[in-house]
This record gives structure tokens, C-alpha cells and sequence, in this order.
């Protein structure tokens, strides 16, 4: 797996790029200790390159939203279908906004 | 990749067999076997993707909870291609461990609440059509089969 991280005016996009199994999630969990450590609290996924996930890489999307509770933002964007039906089976399209570009995540959480 | 052609055997026909070692580093390896023995035998991506997810989700459980020690062990994979459907039999020698005993997670959207376990099984469940545990000569025999309609 590929992260690129892009901090858009206090937002930071996470491009999650490649696989997300078990033996990878460990990295993207590093790095969103680290954005969350620095104090960061509106977080984008962007998935448009994510071609697999795995409920390792789940956890970490929950990790994040677990961390900020209700006073921070953690989105999802762009998910593949195939990642967008694991998403649904694991129940995280009820719990995290899903928007359908990474620029669209952005500008919703800008506002906040 | 044509292989399937040239030996003869029918598309709809075939087994792969890996043996894996205990390691996560070996889902990523696991899953280029399974993508190129999907692409051989004309399955769709959809199953491709869900036979590699369950068979991550399964072999993760064994790597990370059935070894009591620390030494190296082989993980042994067999998937089944027959006309209709797609069987992935796991064994492992790791200690007594049926992942049909694990509870449905509580899915309910509420993020404190949420648990951490479960999660994969309950994903495992959600992308086959029938699952099987057995005990034999003190291993662990999971099948997970899959209807190709």
C-alpha cells in the first residue's frame, strides 16, 4: 500500500493507494496516529485507488473515528465498488459519510 | 496464463494448491496466486475478490490467534474449481479453533459501541455460501464454498 497525505487548509486528504490487508494496515495506521498526534481532527480517506480492504484496514477506519468521537470529521471518498460493498457488509457506510470525489470531502469539511 | 487451454482441462475445472507460511507478509503473495489462477480459469473480478478476502480474513485468524508458539508452520491452501462452484479448503495446524463459534458482531452504527473482533468472520459469512469446520488428526479444516451464478 501507497499513502500520500495533503493537509487542504487544516483537512488532511489520505490517499490510501493498493491493497489493505493485514500485513499493510499497519502502515496506514501509523500514519493516522501520527496526523491525529499532531492534533489533526477533519481526516479524508480518499479510496479512489484503493483496489482491496481487508477488515484490518476497517479497524483502522474505526481506529480513526473512534479516536475523534463526535468532535472530530473522519469521510470516506470515492470507494471502488468492490471496496464500497465491504464497507456496506462491515456496516461503515452507516457510520462514516461516503462523498463521491475527494475534492467534494474536502470542501464539506472545510466548512466545519 | 493460457495454461488451461493447452492442457486440455476444461475453464470451469481446476485446483490450486499453495502452501503458505505462517507470516502476514504471505497474504499479498497468496492473493497474486489466486488473481492469476481466477484469470486462467475466466472468473469474474467480483470472485476473485471475495475468494481472496475470505481466504485473507481466515488465514489472518489462523497466523495471528492459533500458534501457541512462536516456530514456523505451513498454512496448506487448496481452492477447487467444479463447473458450478468454488470451494477453498484452509488446514492448519494450529491449536482447536472453529471461526463458526465466533458471535455476528454488533453492527449497529454507533462508533463507541462498535467492537473491535468479529468483523472478519462476520465478512467471511457474508461472501460465501457455505462454510465448514472440522477437527481432524489435530488439525484445523475450514472450507468456505462459493456458487459461480
Amino acid at each position: 500500500v501507497d499513502i500520500h497525505i495533503a493537509n487542504a487548509g487544516g483537512v488532511i486528504e489520505i490517499g490510501v493507494i493498493g491493497r489493505l490487508d493485514s500485513a499493510t494496515s499497519p502502515i496506514l495506521e501509523d500514519e493516522v496516529r501520527t496526523q491525529l498526534a499532531a492534533g489533526h481532527t477533519r481526516l479524508v480517506f480518499d479510496l479512489s485507488a484503493l483496489h482491496y480492504i481487508s477488515s484490518a484496514g476497517l479497524q483502522v477506519l474505526l481506529m480513526a473515528a473512534r479516536s475523534l468521537g463526535r468532535s472530530g470529521n473522519v469521510v470516506l471518498a470515492a470507494p471502488q465498488p468492490m471496496v464500497q460493498d465491504i464497507l456496506e457488509i462491515a456496516g461503515i457506510d452507516a457510520m462514516l459519510p461516503i462523498y463521491g470525489s475527494a475534492t467534494e470531502a474536502v470542501s464539506a469539511l472545510k466548512g466545519r | 496464463l493460457g495454461t488451461a487451454h493447452l492442457d486440455g482441462t476444461a475453464l470451469s475445472h481446476g485446483t490450486l494448491s499453495i502452501t503458505c507460511l505462517n507470516r502476514l507478509e504471505e497474504i499479498g503473495n497468496v492473493a497474486q496466486r489466486i488473481e492469476a489462477f481466477g484469470l486462467a480459469h475466466g472468473l469474474s473480478s467480483e470472485v476473485v475478490f471475495a475468494l481472496n478476502l475470505a481466504l485473507d480474513e481466515v488465514v489472518t485468524n489462523i497466523i495471528s490467534y492459533a500458534y501457541v508458539d512462536a516456530a514456523e508452520h505451513e498454512i496448506g491452501i487448496r481452492v477447487t474449481l467444479d463447473g458450478k462452484d468454488v470451494s477453498v479448503r484452509v488446514e492448519d495446524d494450529g491449536r482447536a479453533f472453529n471461526p463458526l463459534d465466533i458471535p455476528k458482531p454488533d453492527l449497529r452504527p454507533d462508533i463507541d459501541r462498535r467492537p473491535v473482533g468479529g468483523l472478519g468472520v462476520h465478512i467471511v459469512r457474508s461472501l460465501m455460501d457455505a462454510l465448514e469446520y472440522r477437527r481432524v488428526n489435530d488439525r484445523n479444516v475450514f472450507i468456505m464454498r462459493k456458487r459461480l451464478d
